[in-house]
C-alpha cells in the first residue's frame, strides 16, 4: 500500500529497481547448495507455502534464493506468495485466526512476540550446530522465553545517504559527509544557501520518524521505553530536546520543507533534489538505477550524540505451529537463511549467516565497498538500535510517528507533542 | 418544447452562453484526473519527477506497462475479478427473481414478515457487519476463496427490492392464463416471468456487476494471497514497488480501470438505465 | 377463468392440495435467497450483537470472555472513536450537500436544450464506474506536494500552496473533492432522469402565468423531483457514513487521525488491534446510526412514496 503512515517496521519494499548487475550474480548462484538435512523423497514432494512481503529489489532476491532451493531440492518446493508490506501482518493475523496460516513466513523481529502463540518453536527441529551458524547478537533476537521462534535472515540498520553532485554543486568536499551534529549544521546550511535543493531529512518516507528517533535517543543517553516496557520515557529532557531538532529542520533551518506528505522525500532525494536523508540498507539498490553521485555514512548526526546509535532491524524466518509441513519448513528456512549470499550482494542486506557474511563473494562485491563495510562496522561496535517488542508494536509506533509527522510540518509544538505521545504510548502499553 | 424555441436560431443569449460554458468547463474539469493519468503513465522518469507538468510527454515510454505487467499477477486478477464479479451477479439475478416471484406471484403464509424484514434491512451496512461476518466467513473455511466474496454480496436485498417493484406490475392475468393451459409454478417463472422481465434484469445485472467488480474494504479483509486478489485490492498492493514510479503507478491505475471503462463505453445507456431504474423505482 | 376444462377448474379449487402446492412452490422459490440472506446477513446481525458483548478472543473464539456493556463504555471513553465520529460527520457534510447539489445543478443543465446532452453526460458519469483505489491512486498524485500538478499551479499564483493531504485544514477537504468526482455522476443521472420526467406542460403552464424561472424551479422542478432527491440523498449519507477507501489509500487516516474515519478505525481495531469484540461495538454504533438517518430522512424529507 503505497500511502500508508504507520511506521510498523522497516522495508526494504520501499524500493523499485530492476536488479542491477543481476548477471555478476548468476554466476554464483550454483556455489552455495550445501545444505545439511535432505530428507528421502519416500512420498514425493512437499510444497509449502511461504509468505513474504519483498517486493522490488527485495523480492527479486528472494526470489533467487527461493528458485535455487527448489533446483537444488526434489523433495521440497517452496511456493513464494507476496504480500502487501503495509498489511503484512494484519492478514498474517487473519489468517492464522482463519486457520489458512502459511507453512512459513518473514517476521520482522520485533513483531515475533505478537505471534508467538501462534508459532512453531523450533528447538527441535533444527539441525545440530544451526545456533553457531548465525551472528550471536541477532541470534538471540529470535529468542523469546527461552524458546527459538524463528531463524534472522538479516540485519538492516539505518545510514546517511548523501548526493555527491549537490555536495559539489556546494562547494563542499564530497568525500567528507558529516559525522556529527555540527557538521551536519554547516553542510547542510551551505547546501541551503548555496543551492536551490533541499538539504536534509531524517526520514524519506516521512511516516517511519520512530525509528531514526529511538537511535538517537538512545545516542543521547536516553531511554525510549522503561526496562520492563510498560511506560514510555522519551518524553525526558532529551526528547524534548530531539523533537525540536525534528521541528527546526523544516521550521527554523529550512532544510526541508515542512510537509511530511508521505514518500516525498524519497522521491526528491531520487530525483536529486534533496542532497542527505537517513534510509536503510535497501536504498542501495534503489540508488543503484539513479544518474548521480552517491555515498553513505553513519547517521550519527543528530544534536549531543554522546554514545552514538543507529536504527537497525531483522527479518526472520517463522514456522507457524498450525501447518502440517513443519519439518519441511525447518529445512527450507535452514536453508534460505543460511545460504543467502544474494540477500547481501542484490538486496544490499547485512546477512546475518556468520558464512555468508565471511565470504569473499560479499567482502569483494561493490555493495560491500559501498555501503555493507560501514553498516557491518556500526554492527560491530554495538551501534545499531532495534525497536522494542511488545504485544502490539503499534502502541508505540503510531502515536510517536504522528506527533514528529506534526511537529516536522510545523501544525505541532515540539515539546507539548513529543510529551502527549509519550502519556499516549504510556496509556497504550498498559491498557 | 415550444415551436418558436427551434425556429430561434439567430444570436445566442447570454444566459445560453453561460450554460454551455459552465456546463463544457465542468466537463473538462472532468476530464483533467483522466489525461494526467494517461500522459504521466507514459513518461519517462526524468519528465514524471519534473515538477513542471507535462500534459503532452516530450518523450513517450511504454516501459511502465511492461514493468507492471510483468511484475504483477494482473491477468490473474483480472479473471479473478470477473469470475467474483460474474458469479455474484448470475447468482443474484437468480434468487432474487425467485423470491421476487414468490413475493408478489405466490400466495403463502408468513410472506408478508418475510417481505418486511427483507426491506427493514435494506439499510444494513455490510461494513458495520464486517467482524461478525468475517468470522463466519472463517468458521466456515471461506477465507481465501472467491466465495468468501461472493456470498456475503449475494446477500444484499437491493435486487429483491426492485425486482418485486417491477413484477407487481405484471397483469395476474398473464399468469393465470398460463396455469390454465398447464404450466407448472417453475414453467412460469422461466417461460412467462423471466422473459418479460429482461429490462430489469437487464439492469440489475449491470449495477451488481459494476457494484462487486469495483469492491475494495471486503476483499481485502477475506483475500488473502496474491493469486487471490481482486483488481481493486491487487493494484493496490502493487504500489510499494512503483510507489516512487508515478509513470508505474498510473499504468497499473488504467490497466485496472480500463476493462470495466470499455464496457462502460460500450453499454452505456444499459447503465445509465440500471442507475436511473432504481432512482425511481426507489 | 372462463374455460371449461375440467383439470384446470379442479385445480382452481380451494383444496386442501392446491393451496399446500403453492405454499410449497412459494417457500421453494422463497428459500435460496433467503438461505444467502439469513446466514451472511441476519446472522452476522445478531452475531455482531453478541461478540460485542465479549473480549472476543480471536486465536481461540471460546476463550472469550463476557464483559456485558464494557466495550461500550470504552467506546464513549475512546478519544480516538470520538475522533473518528467527528471525521466521518465533516465528511458527511463536506460531500453529502455538494453531491446532490452539483448532481441537480448538472442534470438541470444537461436537460436543457443544448448541444452535446450525450457527450456531457458520458463526461459526468463515467468517473463512477472506476473503483475506489483507482480514483484514490489518480488524486493522490495530483494532490502531491511537490511533484504534482495541482500545486504546481497554484504556485503560480501564490507562494505557499497547502500541503493537501498532508494538512489538518486541507485534508479532508482534498479527499471529499476527489470523492465528488468519482460519485457525483450517480446523482446526476439519477437527476436527470427524474427531470426529464416532469412534464413540459407544466412549465409551459408556469410561463403562461408569468413565473420567473425561480418559481418555477421552486415550485415544479423541486416537488416533481423530490422522489429522485430523497433517494439519492439517503443513499449518499449511507454510503458518505461508511466512507473507507479513499481516506484508506489517500491518507491512511492522517495527519493525526483527521481523516480516520469509523469504518478505517472498525478496520483497524479489528484487524490491526485484533480486538474482535470492541470492533464489533463500534460496528453496532455504525449500524444504529445508519438506520436512525435513514428513517429520519424519509420521515422528514420524503413522505411516503
Amino acid at each position: 500500500m503505497a500511502r500508508k503512515r504507520q511506521g510498523v517496521t522497516p522495508s526494504s519494499r520501499r524500493t523499485f529497481i530492476k536488479v542491477a548487475g543481476a548477471a555478476g550474480v548468476a554466476g554464483l548462484a550454483g556455489c552455495a547448495g550445501d545444505s545439511g538435512a535432505e530428507t528421502g523423497g519416500s512420498g514425493g514432494t512437499t510444497t509449502i507455502q511461504y509468505w513474504t512481503l519483498f517486493a522490488g529489489g527485495d523480492g527479486e532476491a528472494m526470489k533467487t534464493l527461493v528458485d535455487r532451493f527448489n533446483e537444488e531440492h526434489d523433495s521440497i518446493q517452496i511456493e513464494r506468495q507476496r504480500q502487501p508490506f503495509d498489511e503484512y501482518y494484519d492478514k498474517l493475523f487473519t489468517s492464522m485466526t482463519g486457520g489458512d496460516a502459511p507453512d512459513l513466513a518473514v517476521f520482522h523481529a520485533p513483531q515475533i512476540q505478537r505471534f508467538t502463540d501462534a508459532l512453531t518453536p523450533l528447538g527441535g527441529m533444527l539441525s545440530d550446530g544451526a545456533a553457531d551458524a548465525y551472528v550471536d547478537s541477532i541470534w538471540q533476537e529470535t529468542e523469546f522465553d527461552g524458546d527459538q521462534v524463528a531463524l534472522p535472515l538479516d540485519t538492516h540498520p539505518n545510514g546517511l545517504y548523501y548526493n555527491k553532485d549537490i555536495f559539489e554543486e556546494a562547494g563542499l568536499d564530497p568525500e567528507s559527509p558529516p559525522t556529527n551534529f555540527e557538521e551536519l549544521q554547516s553542510a547542510a546550511d551551505t547546501i541551503t544557501a548555496e543551492t536551490d535543493k533541499q538539504a536534509f531529512s531524517p526520514d524519506p518516507y516521512l511516516r517511519f520518524f520512530v525509528r531514526q528517533f529511538i537511535a538517537w535517543q538512545h545516542g543521547s543517553g536516553g531511554e525510549f521505553l522503561n526496562e520492563d516496557n510498560t511506560e514510555a520515557a522519551f518524553g525526558d529532557d532529551n526528547g524534548v530536546a530531539l523533537a525540536q531538532f525534528y521541528h527546526d529542520i523544516a521550521n527554523e533551518w529550512n532544510w526541508d520543507r515542512a510537509d511530511t506528505t508521505d514518500d516525498r522525500g524519497t522521491k526528491a532525494f531520487r530525483s536529486g533534489d534533496l542532497a542527505m536523508t537517513i534510509n536503510g540498507t535497501w536504498y542501495y539498490g534503489v540508488l543503484a538505477e539513479q544518474d548521480f553521485d552517491w555515498g553513505m555514512a553513519k547517521p550519527f548526526v543528530a544534536p549531543d550524540q554522546s554514545a552514538p546509535q543507529t536504527w537497525a532491524n531483522s527479518h526472520t524466518l517463522g514456522v507457524p505451529n498450525s501447518g502440517s509441513n513443519q519439518e519441511a519448513a525447518v529445512e527450507a528456512a535452514e536453508w534460505i537463511t543460511q545460504n543467502s549470499l544474494e540477500w547481501g550482494t542484490e538486496a544490499g542486506h547485512l546477512p546475518a549467516a556468520q558464512s555468508v557474511l565471511d565470504s569473499d563473494d560479499l567482502r569483494s562485491s561493490n555493495v560491500w565497498e559501498k555501503t555493507l563495510s560501514t553498516f557491518s562496522d556500526m554492527a560491530q561496535n554495538d551501534e545499531l538500535s532495534y525497536m522494542p517488542s511488545t504485544e502490539n508494536n503499534e502502541n508505540y509506533t503510531r502515536p510517536v510517528n504522528n506527533a514528529i509527522s506534526q511537529i516536522y510540518s510545523g501544525q505541532l509544538d515540539p515539546e507539548e507533542g513529543i510529551q502527549q505521545a509519550a502519556s499516549d504510548v504510556t496509556d497504550n502499553l498498559q491498557g | 418544447m415550444s415551436t418558436d424555441s427551434k425556429t430561434r436560431f439567430t444570436i445566442p443569449k447570454p444566459k445560453t452562453v453561460g450554460l454551455y460554458v459552465t456546463l463544457y468547463g465542468a466537463a473538462f474539469l472532468f476530464i483533467v484526473p483522466y489525461l494526467y493519468m494517461v500522459s504521466t503513465s507514459l513518461k519517462t522518469e526524468d519528465f514524471a519527477f519534473s515538477q513542471q507538468p507535462y500534459w503532452i510527454p516530450p518523450e513517450i515510454t511504454f516501459q511502465w506497462y511492461q514493468a507492471v505487467l510483468q511484475g504483477a499477477p494482473i491477468l490473474q486478477w483480472l479473471i479473478n475479478t470477473l469470475v467474483i464479479a460474474g458469479a455474484t451477479t448470475i447468482i443474484v439475478v437468480i434468487i432474487d427473481s425467485m423470491i421476487a416471484f414468490s413475493l408478489t406471484k405466490l400466495d403463502w403464509p408468513g410472506k408478508r414478515i418475510v417481505f418486511t424484514v427483507i426491506i427493514a434491512s435494506f439499510m444494513v451496512p455490510i461494513y458495520a457487519n464486517m467482524v461478525p461476518l468475517y468470522t463466519i466467513i472463517s468458521d466456515f473455511g471461506l477465507l481465501n476463496s472467491p466465495l468468501a466474496v461472493i456470498l456475503p454480496f449475494s446477500a444484499i436485498p437491493i435486487g429483491v427490492f426492485l425486482f418485486t417493484q417491477f413484477f407487481k406490475d405484471l397483469p395476474d392475468s398473464v399468469i393465470e392464463a398460463a396455469k390454465l393451459d398447464g404450466f407448472s409454478t417453475f414453467q412460469i417463472y422461466l417461460r412467462i416471468v423471466l422473459p418479460l422481465m429482461k429490462p430489469a434484469i437487464a439492469a440489475l445485472s449491470l449495477y451488481t456487476f459494476v457494484y462487486t467488480w469495483n469492491q475494495f474494504l471486503w476483499p481485502l479483509i477475506v483475500l488473502q494471497g496474491e493469486t487471490s486478489f481482486t483488481l481493486p485490492v491487487g493494484i493496490v498492493t502493487t504500489q510499494p514497488t512503483q510507489v516512487f514510479q508515478p509513470g508505474a503507478e498510473m499504468a497499473v491505475t488504467l490497466i485496472a480501470a480500463a476493462p470495466l471503462f470499455i464496457v462502460f463505453l460500450i453499454l452505456q445507456e444499459h447503465l445509465v438505465n440500471a442507475v436511473q431504474m432504481q432512482g425511481t423505482t426507489g | 377463468m372462463a374455460t371449461k376444462d375440467t383439470g384446470s377448474i379442479l385445480s382452481r379449487l380451494p383444496g386442501v392440495d392446491a393451496l399446500d402446492s403453492e405454499t410449497r412452490d412459494g417457500v421453494l422459490f422463497a428459500l435460496p435467497y433467503l438461505l444467502v440472506f439469513g446466514v451472511f446477513l441476519l446472522y452476522p446481525l445478531l452475531k455482531g450483537l453478541y461478540m460485542s458483548l465479549f473480549d472476543w478472543n480471536a486465536f481461540n473464539p471460546s476463550q472469550s470472555e463476557f464483559v456485558l456493556a464494557e466495550n461500550y463504555v470504552r467506546m464513549v471513553q475512546d478519544p480516538t472513536f470520538w475522533a473518528a465520529v467527528r471525521a466521518t460527520a465533516l465528511f458527511v457534510i463536506l460531500t453529502v450537500p455538494t453531491l446532490v447539489g452539483l448532481g441537480l445543478v448538472l442534470a438541470l443543465g444537461v436537460s436543457q436544450d443544448i448541444k452535446g446532452k450525450r457527450f456531457l453526460r458520458t463526461v459526468f458519469f463515467s468517473p463512477y464506474v472506476l473503483t475506489v483505489s483507482v480514483v484514490s491512486l489518480i488524486w493522490a498524485e495530483m494532490y502531491a506536494p511537490q511533484y504534482g500538478p495541482i500545486n504546481y499551479y497554484l504556485g503560480l499564483v501564490m507562494s505557499n500552496p497547502p500541503a493537501w493531504l498532508n494538512s489538518f485544514t486541507f485534508a479532508m477537504p482534498a479527499v471529499a473533492l476527489a470523492t465528488i468526482w468519482w460519485t457525483v455522476g450517480f446523482n446526476f443521472v439519477i437527476l436527470l432522469a427524474a427531470r426529464q420526467g416532469v412534464s413540459e406542460r407544466l412549465y409551459e403552464a408556469a410561463r403562461i402565468d408569468g413565473a420567473s424561472t425561480w418559481r418555477a424551479f421552486k415550485d415544479i422542478t423541486l416537488p416533481q423531483m423530490r422522489s429522485a432527491i430523497v433517494f439519492v440523498t439517503t443513499v449518499q449519507l449511507i454510503a458518505s457514513f461508511q466512507v473507507f477507501g479513499q481516506v484508506f489509500i489517500m491518507t491512511n487516516g492522517g495527519p493525526n487521525d483527521t481523516t480516520q474515519t469509523l469504518v478505517m478505525y472498525l478496520y483497524r481495531v479489528a484487524f490491526r488491534q485484533q480486538e474482535f469484540g470492541y470492533a464489533a461495538a463500534i460496528g453496532y454504533f455504525l449500524f444504529v446510526v445508519l438506520v436512525a438517518v435513514s428513517l429520519v430522512n424519509y420521515k422528514f424529507v420524503g413522505g411516503d412514496d
